[in-house]
Formats: structure tokens, C-alpha cells, sequence
């Protein structure tokens, strides 16, 4: 075929390629990559663990593993999903896409931006290397004190889980900074506020939900941190300190982390939904401010969490009121969805599958969540299956399909070319079946009274058809995602070529070729509307003229970042040794960070003027 | 052409498998020992009203939602003869406003019952003089006291029918959840704190329930039984945990003693001043159905292969016997090499142990 070997627009002969070039990389474009690649490894086995907890619960007594074993793999499943999965998954998004849809050369910060990925990287790797020491984490993915203080888990497990979120915290804060400040600074002539896409206001509003709520578990951890190390007093009851403390502050970081892993995927529908109805999105001003709403009452409904704690009934009333509320924005999100399509020319490719998957999927997880919002019905489904149903209809059925719809959608903007639309089909139609598979009987165990976290139950509780399926259904997940893989990997060579614009597209990112160059527009666009390639191509809106902006100026590659973040992930990693080893590694760290950072500090940091070759 | 419409009728598939799955669920399913949708009691009754009315709304808002997304896609579908871009609307302030009011208002409609049944759940028990039973978690068992019987027992509790029971429930090692699905929702354990819940049993019968807050390596054998009996019964069964056990078991406490056993649980008393202990109370242990936290039913078979290796049974039980079992001359077996595992207790002071406890009643 004619088109495998055409050579791309834009094949940078410049570009720098190898392994050295990736590690000091701060381009936002690849950062965005290695976020997605280090994110979807971590899915695959953050998924592995999932599966050998599907296999012990498929029989009645089963014996797969041990009791201790499925404690650590709940455990690290639900850390791996939430905090290395989903959570960098969107990061990816956001490093590639949201500078090339403000129409943005790279993000305010991009050596920092180069730090958070490598303190990330640390930090998965510091916490996933508790199984190699044999003590994984196994106080559950909250691990609520006193189970997690030094008397209820003795070995370092916790402590790998504390330290390694704290890593992963550094991290994130540090994003959320830099995507603040690119977000409100750096936007193309003419996008005002109400003109930037909607997964760029998504964007926003997680980056200030990530910056005001890590600190809360910041504070949290240290506190168990500290009973743990150094034998303060903050979580022990037996020295009349309330254990509830720690899940106030475990879920008032918790519940807005929810709308950090839901709202990025919301962005994406966002934008996939009006491309694949050719229509613009309905409403577009209520789905942001709605976006805003659950961000601002995402902070207010943490004791939802803590119904049966027994917090008495005005706190139950108010939880349960606030709860309820956020039910009306995020149907206002579906009803503008739904709204959008109507009325367009709708085409099924394979982002437009997945992105109404989630609509379908993530209507259910909202409707259950409703069901325990009423704190009498929480008291008999809390901490049943029927809460591991709800939370995968909206981290799985929401965030997974909504993550995948934009991995299809803007693929051929990474690469160039397009993923294969037939092994899409099959990956969304296995997704979808074997997700529903899986988790749609999983209300039934929870209403049958099925308490989660269980690794064992007997064949009299009844539980044992609808474990089966469920089991069946995870394999069947686990297999497209391989379907996904293949994709993924052989339609970069294979698949078509892309041109800028696929999907006859509305936003600025499909402005630019694909792959964007290194400085992603030779011109800066000038912005009139909220949908400047559209306007270009069906409106008659000026187009940016031929050749490229003098000046422009691209940040040179720095190998700091990684030494930086080694620093920053010794100092915390190194903290669990202080009470036994001495508090050496952690002073190493701290070397490595001050010399990293003067480094750094004396780099040239006004970069270079890429050359012409082309 | 039929492909472009093959999408819809997964989505319309997926769709009507769900919902018929949703529709048959409270009608079809099986009554189960821990299913919370068959109410026995006062408490769950009227949690499963509240359920009910919820479950019902929902699933009426499923089937108009998705079933108008499944309507607009199979209307819009693209028929590929398209010359033009459809009409660009941008949005309908008036729509806008009358959904999110509707919105407000369905919300409303389950929000107001939802607080008359937390004033319910959470006011003080619906009659006088309820029978009180202190609840304390502990990995891995329950431990019950009747303060005004001054009784204590483990992992099975008796209450009479028809009398309200009001449940003081704490813990003292970490949080646990306290729960019998079929008679109420479940209030969680905590160190430290004491928490009320109750409800009153009208049916007879044996009901199960488990931990439900993880507590550790065997969160997941921590289970627990109640036993409705006629009051009468009770009364009856009251007297015989308070009754003095047969003299002639005295004969076994000597190798009970010997063997640790003593240093975790009490066989002669079970009073309010053996309450706490590190293991569960034995004193009427031969009267219970069954041993271990609800997980072996109690025959002597089955106490030899409890007391022998624990941990065998329920991972990192903390039943272990002293060391200086293992210290003597004579050490009786290998797994004093490992302290963790078994109670390296030679077969026929097992044996012994077993007839003392099958004593206890």
C-alpha cells in the first residue's frame, strides 16, 4: 500500500530520537507520552491484580492465595487504578493536548513539567517495589488507622503506601501548578475563558481540586506517617485520639480526588461527542459551570464516606443533602450530552463508541450512587459489592471509557496515523460487554449482603453464580485490552494516514500537522469563536498564513528533572528507615535534591530557536 | 445500510439486558442468609421502604435516559448522503433551566423521606426498657455483653422476639462493622468510641452476620449469628449461660491452664469482670452452634482442627501458645521452630482440651 511508507508532514529529521533524548525530554508533547505509557503499564497491572482476585472469588473457598496475598491485592489495585492509573492517564491529556488546543508552544514550566513526570515515575516504582521486599501494602486502598498504625500492620507495607502517595502527591502538586498557570497565561490571541475548549475548562477545574485537596492528605499522611515512625499520637485511641480523624481527612481529599479521575473523561466526551455529531456541544456554558459545580461541592459531601461511623443525624442529613445536590449538575452534563447528539450526523467510529459508553455506563454508576446517597440505604449497601459495583460504573464504565475515547480520538494526532477502526469495534464492543459482565451482577452480590474485601466465602452464602460471571466478565475485559494493545501498536506503522484534521474536528489542536513539529504551530492562531477550525473550514474564517512565526523559541532538553525527582523520591522513600537505619538515605536524597536543583537553577533555561529544515 | 446501525443495537442490547436484569432483581432473586432486601425487622423495613421507592425512581430515570440516548442515536444516525453540516444550535436557556429544575425537584422527592429515616434510624428505639447488648469488634471475633443480665458470650447472641435490642457498639484493636443484613443496617465499630443502633426481631430464626470494614487478615472470618427465640426461651437460655458449669469439667482446667489457654480465655466466670479479655469468653462455648467466629460449626472434630492450627483455619489468628511451650525439655513438636504457625501442642493434650471444652455448657 502506497500510503504505509508516505512519509509523514512534518517527519522532524531534526527531532532528536533514543533513549537519552526521552529522559531529558520537556517537551510537553512526549511527557504527555510517557505519562500515557508508564500510566497504561501500570493499568495492565494494576488489571493483573484485579484478575487473581477474580480467580480466588470465582469458586467458593477458593485457594488461589492466601488471605494476606488478596489483602495486598485489593489494596494495591485500587492505589495502582486511582493514583497511577487514571489519575496519569489524564495527566497524558493534558501534558499533549492542552497546550495544542489553547494554542500554546509548551506549558508555563515545562522543566517542571519534566520533574512531575519523573517524580511520578519514582514514586509508582518506590511504591510497586514493596512487592519485591515481600511487604506489599495490605491496609486497604483508605487504610483507615488504627489498622494502619505501627499495632495493626508491623512490617513497612504501610509504610511503602504512605510514602509512595506522598511521592505521587509532590507530583501531581506540582502539575497542577504548572497547568493553572499555562491554562490562564498561555492561551492564543482571541481564546478567552469562554472560548477554550471544554476539556481544557475540565482541565482547569482538577488542577485547582488537585492543588487545594492533596494538601489535605498531605496532612493526613504525615499524621500517620508520624504514629508510625516517630510515635506521635494522632490516630491512637488507646492515647484517646478519634481514628474518625483520619477519614475526615482521608476523604476530604478523597471524595474531590472522585471528580479529578471523572472530570478529565468528561472533558473528552465533551469534545468527542459534537465532532462525531458534527454539531456543536448543547449548552457548552452549563456544561462548564456544571463542571465548576461539582468541582466546589465536591469538597462539601466527604462524610458520605462515613455514614455508618455513626456522625449523628444533622451531619447525616446534610451529607446526605449535599450528596444529593451533586446529582443535578452531573444530570445537567448528561442532558447537554444527549442534547449535543441530538439532531446531528451522528458516525460511530471508535471514539464516538467509547464516548458514549460513557454516557451509557456512567448514567448507572450516578443512579447507584444516588441509592447510598440516602444514608438509611448506605447503611445496608456500604462497604458491600454493591459499592464496588457503583465505583467501577464510574472510575471503569466513566473515567476507563471516557480515557479511551480520547486515546482513539487523538491518536492520529500523536502519531499521524489512524488506529484501526474494526479492532476498535472489537475492543469497545469486548470492553463493554465484559465490563457489564463483571460489575452489573456485582449490585446483586452487594444486595445479597456479599461484604467486599472478603477472600474467601463459603458455598452456602449463595454467592457463587454471580461471582462466577463476574469472573468470567473480567477475563473477558482483560482480552480486549489486549485487542486494544495490538491496535495501538501496529496501526503506528500500519494504520492510515491521518492528515491534520480526521475527524473534520472543531478545536485547535486539528489546526496543526500530525504529529504536531516540536514547537506545535508554525503559527499561532488567531482566535474569533470557541471553534476556530471549524470556523476556518465552514465559515470562512481567515486561515494562518503559509511559513512560520520568526522567533520561536523551545526550551532545551535538561536531564536535571530526573536528577531533581530521584532527590525528592530518596528523601520520602528514605524516611520509613529513619526509626531502625538511620535517617541516611533520606540525607542522600536530600544531596541529590540541592545539587539536582542548583544544577538546574544554572542551566540556561530561555531555550533555542529550532532550525529551519523544511 | 445495516452496518452503520449495528452500533445502536449493541447499545439497544446492552440496554434491555440491564434492564431486564434491574426489573427482575427484587422479584426474582433468591432469599439468601445475608440478603438485604427481605426485611425482618422494624429498622430494615423501613430501610427497605426508603429502598424501594429509590430503586423504583432510578430505574425509571435509567429507562427514559438511556432510552432517549438510544432513540436520538438511531434518529441521527448519519446516512452518509449528507451535503452540509446540520444546524449548528449552541444551546436552549429555557431547556437548560427545566431540567436542572426537574432535576432539583426528583432530588427533592427522595431527599425528604431519606431524613425521616435517619430521625427514624437515629432516634431513641421505638419501645421502653430495650434488651441492651454491648457489642466490642475484635480481630477476629465479637464479643457480646448483657449488662443487665451482667453475661458475657462470643459470636452468638440470643435475643427474644418482639423485644427491641439496643446495641452499644465498639471495638478495641481497629474498626469493624457491625452487621446482620436481614434485621438492619450496620453501624461501624470503633476504638474508642460507642455507638448506638437497634432494632427489634419479629420473626424466629438463626440470622448470619459479618464484619463488613476490612480489619485485617481475616476480616473476611469474622462472622457472627443471632438466634430470635420465644422470650420464655430466652429467659431459659439466660439462665443456663449464668449457671454454674458441671463440676466434674473441673477435672479438665487443669490442662487448660497448663496449655496457656488460660492467659486468653475464661472458663469459670462470665461476668461483667472477664469482659476484654484477648480471646473469646469459653465458658458455655459447648452451648454455641459454632466455633471460631461463625465459620466451623461446633463439633469436636472440628475444635481439634481449630485448636491445633489456627492459623490453618483463620490466617494470622491470634491464638499462639506461650513460648514456654516450646521451651522445655521435651519440646513437643516442630512448629515451635516457626511461633506463628500452630500451637504446637502435642495430640493428646489436644484431645484433652477438646473434652473440656465439650464440657462447657
Amino acid at each position: 500500500m502506497a500510503t504505509a511508507t508516505h512519509t509523514l508532514p512534518h517527519a522532524h529529521a531534526a527531532e532528536p530520537t533514543g533513549i537519552w533524548s526521552w529522559i531529558t525530554t520537556v517537551d510537553h508533547k512526549r511527557i504527555g507520552i510517557l505519562y500515557g505509557v508508564s500510566a497504561f503499564i501500570l493499568f495492565m497491572t494494576g488489571g493483573v491484580e484485579a484478575l487473581i482476585m477474580r480467580l480466588q472469588l470465582a469458586e467458593p473457598d477458593g485457594t488461589v492465595v492466601s488471605a494476606q496475598t488478596f489483602n495486598a491485592l485489593f489494596t494495591m489495585h485500587g492505589t495502582t487504578m486511582i493514583f497511577m492509573a487514571i489519575m496519569p492517564l489524564g495527566a497524558a491529556f493534558f501534558n499533549y493536548m492542552v497546550p495544542l488546543m489553547i494554542g500554546a508552544r509548551d506549558v508555563a514550566f515545562p522543566r517542571l513539567n519534566a520533574l512531575s513526570y519523573w517524580v511520578f515515575f519514582f514514586g509508582a516504582l518506590f511504591i510497586n517495589s514493596s512487592f519485591l521486599f515481600g511487604t506489599p501494602p495490605d491496609a486497604g486502598w483508605f487504610a483507615y488507622a488504627p489498622l494502619s498504625n505501627r499495632t495493626g500492620s508491623p512490617t513497612h507495607s504501610v509504610d511503602f503506601w504512605i510514602l509512595g502517595l506522598q511521592i505521587l502527591g509532590v507530583a501531581s502538586m506540582m502539575a497542577g501548578v504548572n497547568f493553572i498557570v499555562t491554562i490562564l497565561n498561555m492561551r492564543a490571541p482571541g481564546m478567552t475563558l469562554m472560548r477554550m475548549p471544554v476539556f481544557v475548562w475540565m482541565v482547569l477545574v482538577v488542577q485547582f481540586l488537585v492543588v487545594l485537596a492533596f494538601p489535605i492528605i498531605t496532612v493526613g499522611l504525615v499524621f500517620l506517617m508520624f504514629d508510625r515512625l516517630f510515635g506521635t499520637n494522632f490516630y491512637i485511641p488507646e492515647a484517646g485520639a478519634d481514628p474518625l480523624l483520619y477519614q475526615h481527612l482521608f476523604w476530604l481529599f478523597g471524595h474531590p480526588e472522585v471528580y479529578i479521575l471523572i472530570l478529565p473523561a468528561m472533558g473528552i466526551v465533551s469534545e468527542v461527542l459534537p465532532t462525531f455529531s458534527r454539531k456543536p456541544l448543547f449548552g457548552a456554558e452549563f456544561v462548564i459551570f456544571s463542571g465548576i459545580a461539582i468541582g466546589f461541592l465536591g469538597f462539601g459531601v466527604w462524610s458520605h464516606h462515613m455514614f455508618t461511623t455513626g456522625l449523628g443525624p444533622v451531619a447525616d442529613i446534610s451529607f446526605s443533602f449535599t450528596t444529593m445536590m451533586i446529582a443535578v449538575p452531573t444530570a445537567v452534563k448528561i442532558f447537554n450530552w444527549i442534547a449535543t447528539v441530538w439532531g446531528g450526523q451522528l458516525r460511530f467510529d471508535t471514539p464516538m463508541l467509547f464516548a458514549l459508553g460513557f454516557v451509557f455506563m456512567f448514567t448507572i454508576g450516578g443512579l447507584s450512587g444516588f441509592m447510598h446517597a440516602v444514608p438509611a440505604i448506605d447503611l445496608q449497601q456500604q462497604d458491600t459489592y454493591f459499592i464496588v459495583a457503583h465505583f467501577h460504573y464510574v472510575l471503569f464504565g466513566g473515567s476507563i471509557l471516557g480515557l479511551f475515547g480520547g486515546i482513539y480520538y487523538w491518536y492520529p494526532k500523536f502519531t499521524g496515523r489512524l488506529m484501526d477502526e474494526r479492532l476498535g469495534m472489537y475492543h469497545f464492543w469486548g470492553t463493554m460487554i465484559g465490563f457489564n459482565m463483571t460489575f452489573f451482577p456485582m449490585h446483586f452480590l452487594g444486595a445479597d449482603g456479599m461484604p467486599r474485601r472478603i477472600y474467601t466465602y463459603h458455598a452456602w452464602e449463595g454467592w457463587s453464580t454471580w461471582n462466577m460471571v463476574a469472573t468470567v466478565g473480567a477475563f473477558i475485559i482483560a482480552s480486549s485490552q489486549l485487542i486494544f494493545l495490538y491496535n495501538y501498536v501496529t496501526s503506528r506503522v500500519r494504520g492510515k494516514v491521518a492528515g491534520n484534521d480526521p475527524w473534520d474536528a472543531a478545536t485547535l489542536e486539528w489546526a496543526t500537522s500530525s504529529p504536531p513539529p516540536e514547537w506545535d504551530f508554525d503559527r499561532i492562531p488567531q482566535v474569533t469563536s470557541s471553534r476556530p477550525v471549524f470556523d476556518m473550514k465552514y465559515h470562512g474564517a481567515p486561515k494562518p498564513p503559509p511559513g512560520r512565526d520568526e522567533g520561536i523559541h523551545i526550551p532545551p532538553p535538561s536531564y536535571w528533572p530526573i536528577i531533581v525527582g530521584l532527590g525528592i523520591a530518596m528523601i520520602f522513600g528514605g524516611a520509613m528507615l529513619v526509626p531502625t537505619k538511620g535517617p541516611w538515605v533520606s540525607i542522600t536524597g536530600f544531596v541529590i535534591f540541592v545539587g539536582g536543583t542548583f544544577g538546574w537553577v544554572f542551566q540556561p533555561g530561555y531555550g533555542y530557536t529550532p532550525s529551519e529544515h523544511h | 445500510m445495516s452496518d452503520k446501525r449495528a452500533p445502536i443495537f449493541g447499545f439497544t442490547a446492552v440496554f434491555l439486558i440491564l434492564a431486564i436484569l434491574w426489573i427482575w432483581y427484587p422479584f426474582g432473586t433468591p432469599l439468601l442468609f445475608q440478603s438485604t432486601i427481605f426485611p425482618l425487622t422494624d429498622n430494615a423495613e423501613r430501610t427497605q421502604s426508603v429502598y424501594a421507592m429509590v430503586y423504583w425512581i432510578t430505574l425509571v430515570i435509567f429507562l427514559v435516559v438511556e432510552g432517549l440516548l438510544l432513540y436520538t442515536l438511531f434518529r441521527f444516525r448519519a446516512r452518509g448522503d449528507e451535503k452540509a453540516p446540520p444546524a449548528q444550535t449552541h444551546g436552549h436557556t429555557a431547556l437548560e433551566v427545566g431540567w436542572t429544575l426537574a432535576t432539583v425537584v426528583l432530588v427533592l422527592v427522595m431527599y425528604v423521606p431519606s431524613c425521616a429515616a435517619i430521625r427514624y434510624h437515629q432516634g431513641p428505639p421505638p419501645t421502653p426498657n430495650p434488651l441492651v447488648i454491648d457489642v466490642t469488634g475484635r480481630q477476629w471475633f465479637w464479643e457480646f455483653y448483657y449488662p443487665d443480665q451482667d453475661l458475657t458470650t462470643a459470636n452468638e447472641i440470643v435475643v427474644p422476639q418482639g423485644r427491641t435490642v439496643l446495641f452499644h457498639v465498639s471495638a478495641t484493636d481497629v474498626i469493624h462493622s457491625f452487621w446482620f443484613p436481614r434485621l438492619g443496617g450496620k453501624r461501624d465499630a470503633v476504638p474508642g468510641r460507642t455507638q448506638p443502633m437497634w432494632f427489634t426481631p419479629t420473626e424466629l430464626g438463626d440470622f448470619h452476620g459479618q464484619c463488613t470494614e476490612y480489619c485485617g487478615s481475616s476480616h473476611a472470618l469474622m462472622k457472627m449469628d443471632i438466634k430470635v427465640v420465644p422470650a420464655a426461651d430466652f429467659d431459659a437460655w439466660v439462665a443456663q449461660q449464668k449457671a454454674p458449669s458441671d463440676p466434674a469439667a473441673m477435672a479438665g482446667f487443669g490442662v487448660f491452664a497448663a496449655s496457656g489457654c488460660i492467659a486468653c480465655h475464661m472458663t469459670m466466670q462470665n461476668d461483667k469482670t472477664v469482659l476484654h479479655m484477648n480471646g473469646p469468653n469459653l465458658m458455655k462455648v459447648a452451648t454455641r452452634g459454632k466455633i471460631a467466629a461463625g465459620i466451623l460449626d461446633n463439633t469436636p472434630e472440628n475444635l481439634k482442627l481449630w485448636i491445633s492450627n489456627p492459623q490453618h483455619v483463620k490466617p494470622d489468628a491470634k491464638m499462639n501458645v506461650p513460648a514456654m511451650q516450646c521451651t522445655g525439655p521435651g519440646t513437643p513438636d516442630a512448629c515451635c521452630r516457626d511461633v506463628q504457625i500452630g500451637n504446637c501442642l502435642p495430640d493428646a493434650t489436644v484431645d484433652q482440651l477438646v473434652a473440656y471444652l465439650e464440657m462447657m455448657k
